[in-house]
């Protein structure tokens, strides 16, 4: 049955029965989304969920040239054949990247292990991403077609795949977040800075015969604590360099051990600097990882962090 | 034992603990005693000679200690009562002369004030 | 056992194997002394077992439980007055149990007369022109040192050399020995000789032609209060007369009787019984005073012969504290008078007495410490007021621990280290601070108008050891079997590190008494 038009009344039923958001009318959101539906990857959240086809042209609508003469279905068209699959969106998403796999599956590809590091977004946030309920092994074949389409060779890579793939990259990406590598200057020094609890310490360390001054003070005067001493050159004593280096330290903030054992992180980096393969040493020595326990907080009601007040009856 | 201003100490006392054993000497004037006659603050009184101990009796015995002192003390009370004022009578009824409360803690008050007052 | 014990709540004072014999009774009974007490245990450790089910009822005028203190075990007798302070102050120079190390070399003559050669060596070349003698510190140039290393002593650097028998009496005698320098580890006392400990007794031995005044200063344990000893000891061996102030704190604190000195202008004070007991100690520490006689004439309070020995008048004065101090005064001018062997006055805790004292004037003032009759004695030979007529030293060493601040002196002290090392710019006086004391700069000789001619007091900064002494000092310890570690390179450079670059009494404390 063909009509050329409709009642209002059908009209805006019409209208409601596929608008998601039956409140949103002709919003221009709406038909930005509607217009770049084509284009999958362009925005990170999409609101094509529950939209069938395109929105009709009525006549008042257009600018009433082409709605005369236009032929209008009454039985619509799904826009996508996947609208009546379980989840259309994820499975658009993934019959489209396999369309880019198989388009470009003649280019050169790099191996496993030299292909650019990428976090893809976990399954919480593509679930967020297309409102559907993705099983992880379905998202996991997104993620094994992505990860067959990272291979390929970058200088090759054509415009669309990146474009593909920067909708699947994490907003974030963990593994550009490379620590800066410590120089040793033209004096010989290297200069590093180590933290713990409360305290910070700068920490320059040369080569030398084993002085240690700690904010100017020899080690003995800085910590009376002869534990604390160990701890603050534990790294050149764990790696058997103590007579071999000098440090300068600048400590601030927090008490005796924290300055102590941020002296030891900050001594452990800058002694890496000088000489990287002990690495492996240091980090069983434990002069490398950065200890995050702090204070914890008080809480209201307690009266310390966990304490509770006693128990009273009545 | 030794004799000071009519009292016999132990030998082995320390000559700023008997001083102060005085009514009216307390550290201060024990130590303004014991620099007077150059005397260090861990002297015993054994180790003083006769000379210096005759000395110190000379010194006590011209400042108001002991009974002069308690006298001088009655007196004064005995001048707030005959006046009549508040103070006198507060010292005559034992009770604090002051203005401290008196619904607590008037132990000492209640000890010490009276007309004939001991110490 | 033990649980029942916990029930019933009585500690097994008892060792368990006495417990265990303590159930059969009748062995109890053959044990004499603690017969009866085995039994109570009996008793006790029987009855909770009977009324356990029914210990949480309350019976009237049941008695609660109530835990007796017993009564603190009586042993012996309570310690008779002084006798704790003579345990607490009692110096142990042997020790038996540790090893005799063998081919150590003893500060004797031979020694000392080898750092003699030093500098007469390092004097004459000077004048050649080869070596250089600092001026500042009188250290020998290190370029030249090594030919004639041997031969100067310099070779012993680094070592542990002994103590004679001698020396070591008289040490004592002038309380040389403290109960914190660990003296009671080893076999036999013995001295690390230091590259300091061998440019002072170099010091020393020229100041036999002239005067030295110095004031050793230094960090916290970094060894001034032996160096003052070596000095001592070095001053023993070569026949001087030490007189030596032990603790000056004794001084001033105002433990002892003082009394003022009459027609003195201000008023000084003299202590007599600290003055008698100085001299006693005088007496003892310095033998050859008994083979010199009186050459002067004094006017004394006591008939006095004419012709007694210098160490029978020093009797006399320990023997009464009236006489005391016009004694030591008679004694000093002997001591000054022509022939005499040069002198060599000591003090530790110099902070002590650069402020005023705890004793208190007629108008109850504080006396200044230069006002008591003894240290002004000592300050006018410091400042330089007065000379040695004999040659010989004045020695003070500062102190780190229960010191008191006295901030012009370390204000001097500082000035003066940072002159000697030619430094541009000399800290200045904070001109908010309220506490400096001129007559302080005075006896430093130092100050404005009243700066004495003799100039400043040298100064000696300690620092921590080399690392070649510490290697010695550490293999000492090794042999005489205190230090059970090999001593290697690694370990004395770890020990080195974590004593704050080598200060002596931190290394100590590392490798000696923290063991672990």
């Amino acid at each position: 049955m063909k009509v050329a038009w409709l009642p209002v009344s059908i009209r805006e039923g019409l209208r409601c029965a596929y608008s998601p958001r039956p409140t949103v009318f002709n919003s221009p959101m709406r038909r930005c989304v509607l217009s770049t539906s084509s284009n999958q990857f362009s925005t990170s959240t999409r609101l094509r969920a529950g939209i069938a086809a395109p929105e009709i042209q009525f006549k008042e609508e257009g600018d009433g040239r082409d709605g005369e003469g236009k032929i209008f279905y009454a039985r619509l068209l799904p826009e996508s054949p996947s609208y009546f699959t379980a989840q259309p969106a994820f499975t658009d998403d993934l019959l489209a990247l396999q369309d880019l796999v198989r388009k470009y599956s003649r280019l050169p590809v790099v191996k496993p292990s030299e292909a650019p590091r990428v976090a893809w977004r976990s399954l919480a946030e593509y679930r967020n991403m297309v409102g559907e309920s993705v099983k992880a092994s379905k998202y996991h074949k997104v993620v094994e077609v992505l990860r067959r389409l990272n291979l390929i060779h970058p200088s090759l890579i054509p415009h669309d795949v990146t474009k593909a793939l920067n909708e699947y990259k994490r907003d974030v990406n963990p593994f550009q977040n490379v620590p800066k590598i410590i120089p040793v200057d033209e004096f010989g020094r290297a200069c590093a800075i180590g933290r713990r609890k409360t305290s910070s310490a700068k920490v320059y360390v040369v080569e030398g015969n084993g002085e240690v001054l700690v904010n100017g003070k020899t080690l003995a005067e800085a910590f009376g604590r002869i534990h604390d001493r160990e701890s603050a050159i534990w790294a050149l004593k764990a790696t058997d360099r103590i007579d071999k280096y000098n440090v300068f330290a600048l400590t601030r903030g927090g008490g005796t051990t924290g300055q102590a054992e941020a002296v030891t992180l900050a001594v452990g980096k800058a002694l890496l600097a000088h000489e990287p393969a002990l690495k492996p040493a240091l980090r069983r020595a434990g002069c490398i990882t950065r200890d995050p326990r702090r204070v914890e907080r008080k809480k209201p009601g307690h009266v310390k962090a966990r304490k509770m007040p006693a128990w009273v009856k009545r | 034992m030794v004799f000071i201003l009519g009292n016999n100490f132990l030998e082995n006392r320390l000559l700023r603990h008997c001083l102060e054993t005085f009514y009216g000497i307390g550290t201060k004037h024990s130590t303004r005693i014991l620099a007077k006659f150059s005397i260090y603050p861990g002297a015993r009184v054994g180790q003083l000679p006769t000379k210096t101990i005759n000395e110190i009796t000379a010194e006590l015995s011209t400042m108001t200690i002991e009974t002069d002192l308690r006298r001088k003390m009655r007196d004064n009370i005995q001048r707030l009562r005959d006046m009549g004022s508040y103070r006198g009578r507060r010292h005559a009824m034992g009770l604090p002369v002051r203005g401290q409360r008196t619904r607590s803690q008037i132990l000492t008050a209640r000890k010490l004030n009276k007309i004939e007052r001991h110490g | 056992m033990a649980t029942n014990c916990i029930r019933c709540l009585a500690r097994p004072s008892l060792p368990p194997s006495f417990l265990v014999n303590a159930s059969s009774s009748l062995r109890i009974q053959s044990l004499p002394s603690t017969a009866s007490m085995g039994k109570r245990y009996a008793s006790k450790l029987n009855r909770p077992t009977t009324n356990g089910p029914r210990k949480n009822e309350k019976v009237k005028g049941q008695k609660t439980l109530r835990i007796k203190k017993k009564p603190p075990p009586k042993t012996g007798k309570p310690p008779q007055p002084g006798e704790r302070k003579a345990m607490r102050k009692r110096i142990v120079l042997s020790n038996t149990n540790a090893l005799e190390v063998p081919g150590m070399r003893e500060l004797d003559k031979g020694l000392v007369g080898e750092w003699e050669m030093g500098i007469r060596d390092a004097r004459r070349q000077a004048e050649e022109g080869h070596w250089v003698l600092e001026g500042a510190l009188g250290m020998v140039a290190k370029e030249g040192a090594k030919e004639g290393e041997a031969k100067n002593g310099e070779g012993v650097i680094g070592q542990v050399v002994a103590l004679q028998g001698q020396t070591v009496d008289s040490l004592r005698a002038v309380e040389a020995f403290k109960t914190t320098q660990g003296w009671g580890f080893f076999r036999r006392p013995g001295l690390l000789i230091r590259e300091e400990s061998v440019m002072l007794s170099r010091k020393l031995i020229q100041a036999e032609q002239g005067n030295l005044r110095l004031v050793i200063d230094g960090e916290r344990g970094t060894g001034k209060s032996l160096l003052l000893l070596h000095a001592m000891a070095t001053a023993f061996v070569r026949g001087w007369i030490v007189i030596n102030i032990p603790e000056a704190q004794e001084v001033t604190n105002a433990m002892n009787d003082y009394a003022p000195l009459p027609n003195t202008n201000p008023t000084l004070f003299t202590q007599p019984t600290y003055t008698a007991t100085l001299l006693s100690r005088i007496n003892k520490a310095n033998p050859i005073l008994a083979d010199m006689e009186i050459s002067l004439t004094h006017s004394l309070p006591i008939p006095i012969q004419s012709n007694i020995s210098l160490s029978r008048l020093c009797e006399l004065g320990a023997r009464d504290p009236d006489v005391a101090w016009p004694i030591f005064q008679a004694f000093w001018a002997e001591l000054m008078a022509e022939g005499m062997p040069p002198v060599l006055l000591s003090l530790d805790g110099l902070s002590n007495i650069m402020r005023e004292s705890m004793y208190l004037a007629p108008d109850t003032s504080k006396v200044h410490a230069h006002d008591l009759a003894l240290i002004d004695h000592f300050v006018n030979y410091l400042s330089g007021k007065r000379r040695l007529e004999n040659g010989g030293a004045v020695l003070a060493a500062a102190s780190r621990s229960h010191a008191p601040t006295s901030k012009s002196m370390e204000l001097v002290l500082k000035q003066l280290v940072e002159l000697q090392k030619g430094e541009e710019e000399i800290t200045e006086k904070d001109p908010f601070e309220k506490s400096y004391d001129d007559r302080v700069e005075w006896a430093l000789g130092v100050g404005s108008e009243k700066a004495t001619k003799a100039g400043p007091v040298e100064v000696l900064k300690l620092k921590g050891l080399s690392k070649k002494e510490a290697r010695g000092l550490m293999e000492y310890w090794a042999k005489s079997g205190v230090l059970r570690k090999k001593v290697d390179e690694k370990e004395v450079a770890e020990k080195w590190a974590l004593a704050g670059n080598g200060v002596v009494a931190e290394i100590e404390r590392g490798a000696l008494r923290m063991r672990i």
